[in-house]
């Protein structure tokens, strides 16, 4: 019915990504215990399908040629335009990266006016081999790294099952002392909490040795198979839990430097930008009375393609890498990118309108965070299983937080930018 | 003092206080109080509006009752549903707490931090001046640059001429790619000489507007020759003095195309200061009975909607800031427009953002829910418009 979405929209949002990623190996060199596509999960896509994959250059070559002739004409609307590789481990499948910067930076006169960022999550292994390339080119790089060697022992090497933290380890040591200025700049590390380590431990490894603020995430909760929920429940722990039980001097810190990571103070900043009508985007919605609220669709969901575009190995598209690729929305053929934006837009306008008559009842759903892509069924069956109509629950929470962090409302209000 | 009470606010309440007085505005119930302040009650307030305050502040009964002023902002605040007082428990979850009304603007917290926005996202209009000496090209070729902003671009024709050039079809054409809205400004005897002309390109045009004066107003009825043009038609009615809103008055009645809209609007010319002062001024009493939403609030408190967002293109192909007419950049320079509005916005004399919390209003508690300066205001250098003042 396209009242949400209209084909123009998709296909806008298409053209003028924020950000281009590249799928670009589904190898790796690690298997880390608690890997969203390890034994623990269920997707139900066809990757590691007959055996796992490195991209084929004529991908990048067929995305390139789609959008450097959009890019060149100088219309682009963001501040930034990341080009971002993922994996698997990125960097196993090395000349796909170069060839991809290679051709960017061979067309950076026609580009001078978008301000192109390269930025590659990884496991940290292959750096050595790399870093000079990374460096050239300015790459911001996101290690993923669990804390010391004790709380790094679930990423261990796939072949050899031995522990990756020494050979990481010496790596980041050694971009310390020869780029170290870069390693300031463009180095941050993500770390997952599980049951061997804790965030009082991970925020002290990483300030102590290696002078950074980690960021830090759980295992994912979704799509845990069934036969893994024993060994998810071993495994797993939350920040919520983790800094009730820190220590007083540990809650302070976390309080103090790591509010962005907690997530009942991203819960409470969405409640904060979509109920209080105290957002804007820019002074002219201001102008035009639009505070964000206004924007509303049903359910947290990105604008298709309006944050990224995810091109995978096996030449599907789709709106975000953290997706099934069963959700796939456009493919890339012999004769280059084929999505059908009509199709994209009917298919989101079928779900909020499946799902729209339960928000409308939820009392938080203009705070919703919820990614109907990244919940188990909610596409297929429609239906919301975390829909609340109990406000008071809540604002208890929420009251909860301000009585114990009373100056958090004013932070939030003044500081934080989300768009 | 042991505190025994919590003192909060509703949701939506704003506070402003000014050197003698506070005024209180509810914007869901839209009552409103205005007060005289003791120390103490300036004391209460300032702590009371403090966004870590959570609108509410723990009190002592007795001193409340003991402070006349503070007692009936109580009362007040209690019988206009702004807020009240409640016994203190031990149980924390009791205490009143709120979201003080506050904006978030996040490209104004990008730009404080100086972090990269685009500043060329804040143009909405602009108004070209355009006469035989403008050149074409260029502004055309300025345009590529506002592409995705798609301002609403006036062009306001002074050809001393009288004759339209070709260049202006031409121009309108190729300014229509750049804008979504494109309206043409011309005097009554332009658009009679050159109303072909007009008519062949106002499928290009969002409305026209004819500007009259105090000369040739009175052959505007007999002349006028609109049965052509299908789009919306303003004309532009300078007022002056008392009698030409008697003139009006009089030409409004007689005036018979029903299908245009006259606006009359007061124009300074120097010397009748005392005719725009009397004409604009108003009373602080009749601001009660004016609604206000909390944008409306937020808006007067960051920007001035009349300028915000404008620009000139003049003769010389200079871009220019509204009524300050300070030269920016000129349309030939890389980037002018992203340019100017970056200078616009960072400017400490910012048009764009000049709002009451200025000059001598900005002692006053009604500050932000009295109407933004407006350009005859400022023309015509009145402090403020309000009787009291």
């Amino acid at each position: 019915m396209g009242y949400f979405l209209s084909a123009e929209n998709v296909k806008f949002h298409f053209d003028n990504t924020s950000q281009i990623v590249f799928e670009v190996t589904e190898k790796c060199n690690l298997a880390c215990k608690y890997c969203t596509f390890g034994d623990l999960y269920s997707h139900k896509d066809n990757r590691g399908r007959n055996k796992y994959l490195n991209m084929d250059l004529s991908i990048p070559e067929k995305v390139l040629n789609y959008y450097l002739p959009i890019l060149e004409k100088g219309y682009y609307p963001h501040e930034k335009l990341y080009i971002s590789f993922y994996g698997g481990e990125p960097l196993m499948n090395f000349p796909l990266i170069k060839y991809v910067v290679e051709r960017i930076e061979k067309n950076k006169g026609a580009l001078s006016n978008i301000n192109i960022v390269y930025s590659m999550t990884t496991n940290g292994v292959l750096l050595h081999k790399h870093i000079d390339f990374l460096v050239q080119h300015n790459f911001e790089l996101l290690i993923s790294l669990d804390g010391n060697r004790e709380n790094n022992s679930y990423r261990v090497f796939s072949k050899s099952k031995i522990e990756s933290f020494d050979i990481v380890f010496r790596n980041i040591q050694q971009i310390k002392t020869h780029y170290p200025l870069y390693y300031k700049s463009n180095v941050a590390f993500n770390a997952v909490l599980h049951n061997r380590n804790g965030l009082e431990q991970i925020i002290h490894f990483f300030e102590n040795k290696l002078e950074k603020e980690p960021m830090f995430s759980a295992i994912s909760p979704s799509s845990i198979s069934y036969l893994s929920k024993d060994k998810y429940r071993e495994m797993s722990t939350s920040i919520d839990k983790e800094v009730y039980s820190a220590t007083n001097l540990g809650k302070k810190k976390i309080w103090n430097d790591y509010l962005y990571n907690l997530p009942i103070v991203n819960n409470f900043i969405a409640y904060v930008f979509n109920v209080t009508d105290n957002v804007y985007e820019s002074l002219n919605s201001l102008l035009l009375d639009r505070p964000i609220t206004k924007n509303h669709i049903p359910t947290g969901t990105c604008i298709p393609f309006h944050k990224k575009v995810f091109f995978t190995v096996r030449g599907e598209i789709l709106p975000c890498e953290r997706i099934s690729h069963r959700f796939s929305m456009g493919k890339i053929t012999e004769e280059g990118l084929d999505v059908d934006f009509e199709n994209v837009a009917s298919f989101y306008n079928h779900i909020y309108e499946k799902l729209s008559p339960q928000c409308s009842k939820c009392v938080f759903h203009k705070a919703c965070a919820i990614c109907v892509f990244r919940e188990d069924d909610l596409v297929e069956r429609g239906q919301c299983l975390q829909t609340s109509n109990n406000r008071m629950i809540h604002e208890l929470v929420y009251k909860n937080l301000l009585l114990n962090h009373p100056q958090l409302y004013k932070k939030i209000i003044e500081t934080t930018v989300l768009y | 003092m042991k505190t025994d009470y919590w003192l909060y606010l509703a949701s939506d309440v704003f506070i402003w206080l000014g050197d003698f007085d506070y005024y209180v505005y509810n914007c869901n119930n839209k009552c409103n109080f205005r007060g005289e302040l003791s120390s103490k009650l300036r004391e209460c307030l300032t702590k009371l509006i403090q966004l870590d305050s959570l609108c509410c502040i723990e009190v002592n009964r007795d001193s409340i009752d003991q402070d006349d002023k503070l007692r009936i902002f109580v009362e007040m605040l209690s019988t206009f549903n702004c807020g009240g007082l409640k016994q203190k428990t031990n149980n924390k979850i009791d205490k009143p707490l709120g979201l003080p009304p506050y904006p978030n603007i996040q490209t104004e917290i990008k730009r404080k931090r100086q972090e990269y926005f685009r500043h060329i996202s804040y143009i909405n209009s602009i108004a070209i001046i355009f006469d035989d000496k403008i050149n074409i090209h260029n502004v055309i070729s300025s345009f590529e640059e506002l592409i995705l902003v798609k301002p609403k671009i006036t062009i306001k024709v002074i050809s001393k001429s009288n004759t339209l050039q070709s260049s202006l079809v031409d121009f309108i054409h190729s300014t229509s790619i750049y804008s979504k809205e494109i309206c043409l400004s011309l005097d009554l005897i332009l658009f009679e000489e050159n109303y072909s002309i007009i008519s062949s390109v106002q499928n290009k045009l969002s409305n026209l507007i004819i500007r009259v004066n105090k000369n040739n107003v009175n052959y505007l009825n007999n002349t006028l020759k609109t049965e052509i043009i299908n789009i919306p038609i303003t004309i532009k009615y300078p007022i002056e003095t008392e009698l030409d809103i008697a003139s009006f008055e009089r030409f409004e009645k007689e005036f018979e195309p029903s299908h245009i809209n006259i606006l009359p609007y007061l124009s300074f010319n120097g010397s009748n200061i005392d005719f725009i002062s009397n004409s604009i001024a108003f009373s602080r009493e009749r601001l009660k009975d004016i609604p206000l939403s909390k944008s409306d609030i937020f808006r007067r408190m960051l920007l001035n909607p009349y300028f915000f967002g404008k620009f000139i293109i003049d003769q010389n192909g200079f871009i220019k800031a509204p009524l300050s007419n300070q030269r920016l950049y000129s349309i030939t320079d890389k980037d002018c427009w992203e340019k100017s509005s970056k200078k616009e916005l960072e400017s400490k004399n910012s048009i764009w953002l000049y709002t009451r919390d200025n000059g001598k209003c900005h002692h006053c508690c009604y500050r932000f829910v009295c109407p933004s300066p407006s350009r005859i205001e400022l023309l015509a250098k009145i402090s403020a418009p309000c009787i009291e003042n």
